[in-house]
């Protein structure tokens, strides 16, 4: 009985609770009776919290009963990428070194949620420091697709993306450095939203690359990213590369209309190595739209090919400085023996806890930052990086949104790009550049080949949210 | 990783000359908040800590 409820969006179930046609109790047990039985299936999961969960969902009941003001988030379930902090909760980051660590601190994004009655219902599973497209970089082992047991869900938010496809949670956060947010939305058939740098806190994130990442929404529906968006969004004063703007309330954007807005479709996103299908799946989407009022125009840009090199270089100088902190002292693993100095024992811990992929990035990172390379590897691309954003800028003077796909091929198997980093990499070539401007993108299901999702990449200008939700929410419509 | 900083090395093609470097995508500069005084409970902090001495964290033998 009621257990469709799980499937349903996740407005659909908050407004369930709120008008007592289900408790926020009653739901969480299914809930959690659905974790049971999907977790052994698909690995979504590092930590669940279901003992606090449940306990928040009767005091959210009691709220209801005493007819006391709800929140925006009454009772849903949220999964968190585990590597955003939240107090007396491990918090792995995908990590042997953070195997045990528990922040005494929630991030500024898990207070919020808990300000609108949202319920955190555990920490999902993620490449190791975010370092990843796969989820198969987990110290924990990897995460399965929910559409496919064989094949990835996508990185490095592959839990949260594989959490709200097998409706384990009616809500989930990711974190999107390069792409890690709308990766796994397209590969797991969910929606995920990295907004304009600076509009979500990186309060309490555990820093990769600190200049490239945002906390976003992954969701089941456009619908449910605006809300979730609209409440973890606004000005920190605890981050000081918040933007000084308030929250704003982005369901106003849902208007599924999009008569006169003009798309970009940048030839260079459909370039050499995307795969013809996920071509056809796109171009039918932005024909589709077209059909629905709006108009296209076919534009190059000339520094793109040069994002993805560029974007290693910033993200991989950024992680070696960012992943210095550890060193297994004050928290973190720490190696027993009691007899090493100083230095020994800080390369000992982190020569332990640390998987592969982490150390290739900060051997690389610091190589990259180093005195006589530094202005050949890091200030040059910077600068690069300087020219990016100005064509971008460009293009945006006379277009609305860009069209493009977000992953340039299909879901992979499980094991099939690990063993060639490079490979791995070029998987975001379309996802990179959003980080590197700063501008906001969106991923949203645009179709399935035998089974398979393929998702659908908007970006916009900068503070341009409002754009994306208004074509993503007219095409979810029609 | 040598195959790694060759394909790093495709931004050689780029000229960059009087291009100023984006260290950050946003300008905001000099950030003041008030400095006001979280206090958090010690013990929840020293739990956390591998290897502890009475409330100090214990390091490793320095000389």
């Amino acid at each position: 009985m009621k257990s469709y409820i799980l499937k349903l969006p996740a407005v659909e179930i908050i407004n369930r609770i709120k008008g007592q046609e289900i408790s926020a109790e009653e739901y969480m047990i299914k809930l959690f009776e659905r974790i049971e039985r999907e977790e052994r299936k698909i690995h979504a999961f590092i930590t669940l919290t279901k003992d606090s969960a449940l306990s928040q969902a009767r005091i959210i009941d009691r709220k209801i009963k005493k007819n006391e003001k709800l929140g925006r988030l009454c009772g849903i379930g949220i999964a968190v990428k585990d590597n955003i902090c939240t107090d007396g909760v491990r918090t792995t980051c995908g990590s042997r070194i953070l195997e045990n660590f528990i922040p005494p601190y929630d991030a500024t994004v898990i207070e919020r949620i808990k300000s609108e009655d949202g319920i955190v219902i555990g920490k999902t599973n993620m490449d190791e420091f975010a370092m990843g497209s796969t989820t198969e970089y987990s110290y924990f082992g990897p995460t399965f697709n929910p559409w496919d047991r064989e094949r990835v869900p996508g990185g490095s938010s592959g839990g949260s993306a594989a959490a709200i496809a097998s409706h384990e949670a009616g809500l989930a956060l990711g974190a999107d450095t390069g792409g890690s947010i709308r990766c796994p939305s397209s590969f797991c058939s969910t929606v995920g939203l990295k907004g304009t740098y600076g509009l979500v806190s990186r309060y309490g994130l555990i820093s990769y690359g600190n200049s490239l990442e945002q906390i976003g929404p992954i969701t089941k529906d456009v619908k449910d990213c605006a809300l979730l968006f609209s409440c973890i969004s606004g000005h920190d004063s605890k981050d000081s590369t918040s933007l000084p703007y308030p929250a704003k309330d982005y369901t106003k954007a849902l208007v599924d209309d999009v008569k006169g807005l003009k798309i970009g479709v940048v030839k260079e996103f459909f370039g050499e190595g995307t795969d013809e299908v996920v071509v056809k799946y796109v171009w039918n989407s932005i024909k589709k739209l077209e059909s629905l009022g709006a108009s296209y125009d076919e534009l190059s840009l000339k520094f793109l090919e040069y994002a993805l090199p560029t974007y290693y270089i910033i993200a991989m100088s950024e992680a070696s400085s960012n992943l210095a902190r550890y060193d297994g002292l004050r928290y973190g693993l720490r190696v027993p023996n009691k007899s090493y100095d100083w230095n020994t024992i800080f390369s000992k811990n982190r020569k332990l806890g640390f998987g592969l992929e982490v150390k290739r990035r900060i051997i690389l990172g610091t190589y990259a930052l180093s005195a006589g390379y530094f202005q050949a590897y890091y200030l040059k691309a910077q600068k690069i990086r300087t020219l990016i954003r100005r064509e971008f800028d460009q293009i945006f003077k006379n277009h609305d949104v860009l069209i493009c796909p977000t992953m340039p091929i299909l879901p992979f198997k499980l094991g099939e790009k690990i063993k060639d980093p490079l490979e791995m990499y070029m998987c975001d070539i379309d996802t990179v550049p959003a980080n590197l401007t700063g501008m906001p993108a969106i991923s949203i299901p645009c179709g399935f080949y035998h089974n398979l999702p393929i998702g659908l990449q908007i970006i916009a200008q900068i503070y341009r949210e409002d754009l994306l939700f208004r074509v993503a929410y007219t095409f979810e419509q029609n | 990783m040598n195959e790694i900083l060759d394909y790093f090395k495709k931004i050689d093609e780029v000229d960059v000359e009087n291009i100023p470097p984006t260290y950050h995508v946003v300008n905001i500069v000099n950030v003041f908040r008030p400095d006001e005084v979280r206090v958090f409970d010690a013990n929840k902090i020293i739990k956390i800590t591998p290897r502890v001495k009475e409330r100090y964290v214990k390091g490793p033998k320095a000389i």
